[in-house]
């Protein structure tokens, strides 16, 4: 049977309509595997994860987590974030972690210069090997 | 250096022997033209589809360019410092980048043109005024084409190891500054133009879908009165849609509420390069179709024009509902 013209032009705008759905339900489907502030790849060993009511946002290092809630309308209701810890990678919540700032020596991404411990100890040679200084919690309010 | 650079020198390589063929083909017609011996009619055709030919080629290859643009800026992303996508790097060298986008977006839309204007005097018969005229505007086109080919030629040999910090639109919006004003947007219709960008992008559509329906039926005048309203509002569109691209739609698409980038929406989507793409030609068409009328003036205007409008308003409408699409989805989720 032949096609006429509105009939093609309509099952081409299906078409279209179809691909961009499907591309931006893949997009939000990988929303987790990038920075949730500038949008880059995540190391595992400086990802933060930020736990609201009911959304969860994972940020690359911690400069952007901060920046991110800097910059974010306020937040009502409980939230948490979680670091991970720069000797072992494993998360800790930033409440209990202790923090270095070392300038000139970025940690994971060029522009972060904070890292995260859970040991005293550890946060403690950090800051002397790379003359850096403790700091307090950069994710609190 | 890398497979990104490599294969950017590749295709600038093979456009330039494309380019050469190409003026080699039009010289042979040109000079034929004024000889003693004239070109035989079957012979000059020939000519003339080879230089087609050679054209479509062309500006396939060019538009290839533009993602492996890309690719480059995308690869160097790591290295620079502050950069965080390809946008980061690109302010390196924000005035090459600028030539490079636009010499692209220029060469492709007038080696389109020449094309549209080829399928509009073709049923003329190669003859005449109709090679004369293929023939200038084929200079016209091949000059754009090498304000590209320099341009590409630009960054391609830039230095691009500079140790240079840089800041993307994220930073930007740490220090107050709005995303609109990072991309130089006031011409785009500043931090309002939605509305104006649905005006312009309705307009485009009806004026476009109107011209393509009725326009059998106008004389050439009326025709060309009505392509040139319906170019005016593209060219009205054109900058207010990449502004509300930037300001309204990469943030909710990428869900990155801080990152007005186009730079990311196109690197990062399966699909906002041919959404671009469809908009370019949707725009394009606009323009192409009164040329294509022009082109064979005094003689009746063929179907040409009409389905040139025809065409364009189509893939501008599936531009337009791709990103509807994108927004509402994103929206949902």
């Amino acid at each position: 049977m032949p096609r006429s013209p509105a009939r093609n032009a309509a099952v081409l705008l299906l078409a279209a309509a179809l691909a961009a759905a499907l591309s931006q339900l893949w997009l939000d489907a990988r929303q987790l595997e990038r920075c949730a502030f500038d949008g880059a790849r995540i190391q595992p060993a400086f990802a933060v994860d930020w736990q609201g009511d009911a959304e969860r946002l994972r940020f690359c290092t911690i400069e952007c987590a901060a920046r991110w809630r800097r910059l974010r309308p306020p937040h009502e209701g409980p939230e948490h974030f979680v670091v991970r810890d720069e000797a072992t990678s494993e998360p800790v919540a930033a409440e209990l972690a202790f923090f270095v700032r070392t300038p000139g020596q970025p940690a994971g991404r060029s522009h972060n210069f904070t890292r995260a411990f859970r040991r005293w100890q550890d946060a403690l040679e950090c800051r002397d090997a790379l003359h850096g200084q403790i700091t307090e919690n950069p994710l609190t309010r | 250096m890398n497979v990104a650079m490599v294969l950017a020198w590749l295709l600038w390589g093979v456009s330039a022997a494309l380019y050469a063929a190409l003026a080699g083909a039009a010289l042979s017609v040109a000079l034929a033209r004024k000889g003693s011996q004239p070109l035989s009619h079957w012979r000059r055709e020939d000519r003339l589809h080879l230089a087609y030919l050679l054209v479509l080629v062309a500006a396939l290859v060019r538009l290839m360019s533009w993602p492996v643009l890309f690719g480059f800026l995308e690869s160097l992303v790591e290295q620079v410092p502050g950069a965080m996508c390809p946008y980061g790097v690109a302010r390196l060298y924000p005035h090459l980048m600028h030539q490079a986008h636009l010499s692209k977006a220029l060469a492709l839309a007038a080696l389109g043109c020449w094309l549209a204007v080829f399928w509009s005097v073709r049923p003329l018969a190669a003859g005449g005024a109709a090679a004369a005229r293929l023939l200038a505007g084929l200079a016209l086109a091949l000059g754009f084409a090498l304000f590209e080919m320099r341009a590409e030629l630009a960054w391609l040999t830039a230095p691009w190891t500079a140790a240079t910090q840089v800041s993307c639109c994220t930073t930007m919006a740490d220090v107050g500054q709005t995303p609109a004003a990072t991309l130089e947007a006031a011409a785009w219709g500043g931090a309002h133009g939605r509305g104006a960008t649905v005006a312009a992008l309705a307009a485009s559509l009806l004026l476009g879908a109107g011209l393509a329906a009725r326009g059998r039926r106008l004389g050439t005048a009326a025709f060309l009165g009505a392509s040139l309203l319906h170019a005016a509002a593209v060219a009205a569109l054109v900058p207010l849609a990449l502004g509300s691209l930037t300001r309204d739609v990469a943030g909710p698409v990428l869900g990155l509420p801080y990152h007005h980038c186009l730079y990311e929406l196109v690197g990062r989507t399966p699909d906002f390069g041919l959404i671009l793409l469809l908009g370019a030609i949707g725009a394009a068409a606009a323009f192409w179709a009164p040329l294509a009328a022009l082109a064979r003036w005094p003689f009746p205007r063929g179907r040409t024009p009409e389905a040139l409008a025809g065409a364009g308003t189509l893939a501008l409408a599936a531009a337009a509902l791709m990103v509807a699409v994108h927004l509402l989805v994103a929206a949902g989720g």
